[in-house]
């Protein structure tokens, strides 16, 4: 039997302290506990107190700085948690306990996942479709920024307005766009620019991060209020990676927060370029039109009429000179042709002129009425009958 | 075609669009295209006056309570 009294007497710190370093290098790593809460306490030191337990056992937990997340979400007894932490000895009381770094929703435990359930939702809800956005205003005459005024993200947007385009009124909101409050403070900006009408385009934007660091931004009443806005809104959250919700319902979404400035200043150069090449073709255009009726003018004077107007009469003598030609060469045709068929005729003629017969011997009789004797029915005794022949009459008497 | 009183930027330059558009086509008589050369002229200017009336200036809202101010800075 050993002789406890010379054994170490330890004190109780000394022991939990060895408990503690025993205890917590047996759990050096973090490990994802599930359970239920209860006994919750959000403290004003902004650190949260609970346990959690099952059926039959229970934890205590603390959550370090999650006071405002647990608020958010709206942390309270009988809650299903996931919750990731480290195993740890509170020595002061002996007690064991688990420090949270993380806690969520059971069943949402996963950001992602209630990223991609959200977006589902409000895309069912037609939020994100294209035929609500509107319009960019291609010169707004004021920018509203909602963003934090000291943060990285406003120096970048006005240096690049700064750099680019003179002439811009620029009116920033100031909010808190990470952690808890984002949402409400986004929310609030745009209420107030479109409540006091204040700027002609709302730029809500902040710099890059973590998924947890922008994870304000995907939040269900700002989409609504986005949606709802009726000032057009750009997002430029984060960087070229970072999609929130909020890019989703946004009437713009650009990348960065530089993006942004070039958006709404460069539309102001482009647009004095742009009223620069409509004057130039205004004129160009007329000067066209000009030059065009000048040259029809330039032809029309430049044609032989105005030229030489007599060669006109000439034209005109000639082509009367030439039809005079043409009628006698016709005329002299038509009497060649009448000449030549009258020699014809005439010569027909001559064949059966009667003259002719009586010239070889024959002689032609007719009676006292000039009529032709063709029989000798024809004549009766005593009467007087002219015979023709070659030189003259004979006068006869049939007996 | 009257004047270019009461108009908003983006009206101003959708209209100078439309009357360059039409001068462009070439087919309206001469008249009609001088007329429109004046009025595209008036409307370019009341774009650029537009363009350069504006003055630059960075303001950051005050939020005290119900009255919030804007508060020029310097950047």
């Amino acid at each position: 039997m050993q002789d406890v009294t010379k054994q170490k007497i330890w004190t109780v710190s000394e022991l939990n302290r060895e408990i503690k370093g025993l205890f917590e290098s047996c759990f050096p790593y973090g490990m994802w506990i599930t359970g239920e809460v209860s006994n919750v306490t959000i403290h004003r030191s902004g650190h949260v107190y609970l346990s959690l337990k099952d059926s039959r056992c229970q934890i205590s937990a603390t959550w370090f700085g999650g006071a405002a997340t647990a608020r958010e979400m709206g942390l309270k007894n009988g809650m299903q948690v996931e919750a990731f932490g480290m195993l740890s000895i509170y020595e002061p009381r002996g007690t064991y306990q688990i420090n949270l770094r993380r806690l969520t929703p059971k069943g949402a435990g996963d950001l992602q996942r209630q990223f991609e359930e959200l977006k589902l939702k409000l895309q069912m809800q037609g939020l994100f479709e294209p035929d609500r956005k509107k319009p960019i205003p291609q010169l707004p005459g004021c920018v509203g920024v909602i963003t934090s005024p000291t943060g990285a993200a406003l120096q970048d947007f006005l240096q690049i307005i700064n750099r680019r385009f003179n002439g811009m009124h620029i009116r920033v909101y100031p909010a808190i766009v990470q952690g808890a409050p984002t949402a409400q403070h986004v929310i609030n900006g745009i209420n107030f620019f479109n409540q006091t009408k204040s700027c002609d385009v709302i730029v809500v934007t902040r710099g890059g991060g973590s998924m947890e660091d922008l994870w304000g931004f995907n939040n269900e009443q700002l989409a609504y209020t986005i949606a709802q806005s009726r000032i057009p809104i750009i997002s430029a959250i984060g960087h070229e990676i970072d999609f929130t919700i909020a890019d989703f319902v946004a009437d713009l979404r650009v990348p960065t927060p530089s993006a942004a400035a070039e958006l709404v200043s460069s539309h102001k150069q482009e647009l004095v370029q742009k009223i620069d090449n409509l004057k130039q073709r205004t004129l160009s255009s007329l000067q066209l039109k000009m030059l065009n009726f000048r040259r029809r003018l330039a032809i029309i004077k430049g044609s032989r009429v105005f030229q030489e107007p007599t060669n006109m009469l000439r034209i005109y003598s000639q082509k009367v000179d030439e039809l005079a030609m043409r009628k006698d060469r016709a005329m002299n045709y038509i009497l060649e042709r009448n000449k030549i068929k009258l020699n014809h005729l005439k010569s027909t003629l001559n064949a059966f002129d009667p003259q002719r017969v009586v010239e070889r011997g024959y002689s032609i009789l007719t009676n006292s009425e000039g009529k032709l004797i063709r029989s000798a029915e024809d004549v009766k005794s005593k009467d007087e009958v002219k015979a023709r022949v070659s030189d003259g009459n004979i006068e006869l008497v049939v007996k | 075609m009257s004047s270019t009183e009461g108009l908003k930027f983006e009206e101003a330059i959708a209209k100078l669009e439309k009357i360059v558009q039409s001068m462009e086509s070439g087919e309206l008589p001469l008249e009609e295209t001088i007329k429109n050369f004046t009025e595209a002229s008036k409307l370019a200017l009341f774009c650029e006056n537009k363009l350069s009336s504006f003055e630059k200036k960075v303001e950051l809202l005050n939020l005290d309570g119900a009255n919030s101010n804007w508060q020029e800075i310097n950047n």
